[in-house]
């Protein structure tokens, strides 16, 4: 898909109201969101925190795609300009580019390299080389436009506890599957059967992609589209998901009817302020923490059902 | 040890609604930031603020790795909601477009009170009148 990136290179005493006043005007012309830049960078390169009087936003930009009603913007847009300029006294020249996703989708693979999750499961993008020891898993990952390159700490987290607690031969449900990396963790550490579910097509097209990738043959996996378990069959002796805490919150209502007796579930993606309410939600559902882990800002939890 | 930045990013977008789409695929794209990574933490952050402009600075660095920091909508944004308009100050030829009460602009106040360069709550309504007046907004 190709777009046109709108910038407005403004002059005013006030940067911040007419920074915003502008930003105001794209929203007002459908924009979904902003760029703002500061054009003298006042920070000094090393410093870890920001400084005290933020740098100056000069420019505001905003993105439309490159279609007849996106080339519309611009004559739109200029009116507005100048009756601000009327109004207010605030200057600005107007600059197009168009650009292609490609331009930015591909570009930070080049800072991706094969990282050690554990002491055993390495995870490899598919555009690296890398020599495996002989007693290391690799996980090949082309994460896409999917979520999952496993160097997020919510995966790596993840992957550390089904490591853990996965019985060989079991068979495992992945919730929220997006590149597919714990289902394919899951296969390589002994899985029987895994499912991975996700309502993003996108992903599940990314998802099945990286299963052939790693060669899981074809029977032992089933990937497909669908909200949480509304499309998921038969029970499992391990269910994990690495989503956002609301969600998991909302998967736990159903979680039930997938799971295995004295299944165990592993939630991750829980930000560190929603974990007391991810726990309360598993002590409702009759769900027993086993062992909870926490990264950064982030926590991960593996509970046990003990009921029936 | 003190990880050495390499550039910050300042955006708005809607809470909760964080994707690879522009404007947060390329800004965050050209500096190597995971684009996917920041959309999910960001999202994690501002889902019970979904539908609101959020501004976000990023600092990027030099590893790639991120942090980010979210502030209160924007006064422009806070403000027609509270008139109920869809539109700014477009057209030159009427000049008032909208109007709020003096209450609804304490309220705003107090919510952008954390990001203003205000002292007191007088200080922080007299910024937001400012906007208001800017966007031809009428105080009553």
């Amino acid at each position: 898909m190709k777009w046109i990136e709108i910038k407005v290179v403004f002059e005013h005493d006030d940067i911040d109201l007419a920074g915003e006043l502008i930003a105001d005007i794209f929203y007002d012309l459908g924009a979904r969101g902003v760029v703002m830049e500061d054009q003298v960078r006042e920070y000094e390169p090393g410093w870890v925190e920001a400084p005290e009087t933020p740098p100056a936003i000069t420019s505001v930009s905003a993105y439309f795609p490159d279609t007849p009603a996106g080339n519309e913007i611009a004559p739109l847009l200029s009116a507005r300009l100048d009756d601000l300029e009327k109004r207010e006294g605030i200057s600005s020249i107007v600059g197009h580019k168009r650009l292609d996703e490609d331009d930015w989708a591909e570009s930070w693979k080049a800072f991706f390299h094969p990282i050690n999750i554990t002491d055993t499961i390495v995870i490899k993008p598919t555009w690296r080389e890398y020599a495996a020891a002989p007693e290391e898993i690799i996980i090949h990952i082309d994460p896409g436009m999917a979520f999952g390159t496993g160097t997020h700490p919510t995966t790596e987290l993840c992957i550390g506890l089904i490591e853990k607690y996965l019985t060989p031969g079991q068979t495992v449900l992945d919730v929220g599957t997006g590149s597919g990396i714990l289902t394919i963790v899951a296969a390589k550490l002994g899985a029987a059967h895994t499912t991975g579910v996700d309502n993003d097509e996108t992903a599940v097209m990314v998802a099945r992609q990286n299963m052939a990738q790693n060669r899981i043959p074809a029977d032992h996996y089933d990937i497909h589209a669908g909200d949480l378990t509304a499309r998921v069959k038969g029970v499992y002796g391990l269910v994990v998901a690495n989503i956002l805490s609301e969600v998991i919150v909302t998967l736990l209502d159903s979680i039930e009817s997938v799971m295995a007796p004295r299944g165990l579930f592993i939630a991750s993606g829980i930000i560190l302020a929603n974990k007391q309410r991810v726990l309360d939600k598993m002590a409702e559902i009759g769900l027993t923490p086993r062992e909870i882990l926490e990264k950064e800002e982030w926590v991960a939890i593996a509970a046990e059902r003990i009921n029936r | 040890m003190a990880k050495k930045v390499m550039a910050q990013i300042k955006l708005q977008v809607e809470a909760g609604k964080a994707n690879p789409s522009p404007p947060i695929g390329p800004a965050l794209g050209q500096h190597g930031v995971n684009i996917m990574d920041f959309c999910k933490a960001f999202n994690a952050r501002t889902s019970n603020e979904e539908g609101m402009i959020i501004p976000v600075v990023i600092t990027v660095f030099q590893d790639r790795s991120f942090t980010f920091i979210t502030k209160t909508p924007p006064a422009a944004v806070l403000l027609k909601k509270a008139a109920k308009i869809a539109k700014g100050a477009g057209d030159p030829k009427r000049d008032r477009v909208g109007k709020v009460k003096r209450d609804q602009l304490e309220e705003i106040a107090k919510i952008k009170m954390p990001d203003l360069n205000a002292n007191d709550l007088d200080a922080a309504c007299k910024i937001i009148a400012g906007t208001a007046r800017s966007m031809g907004i009428e105080i009553v």
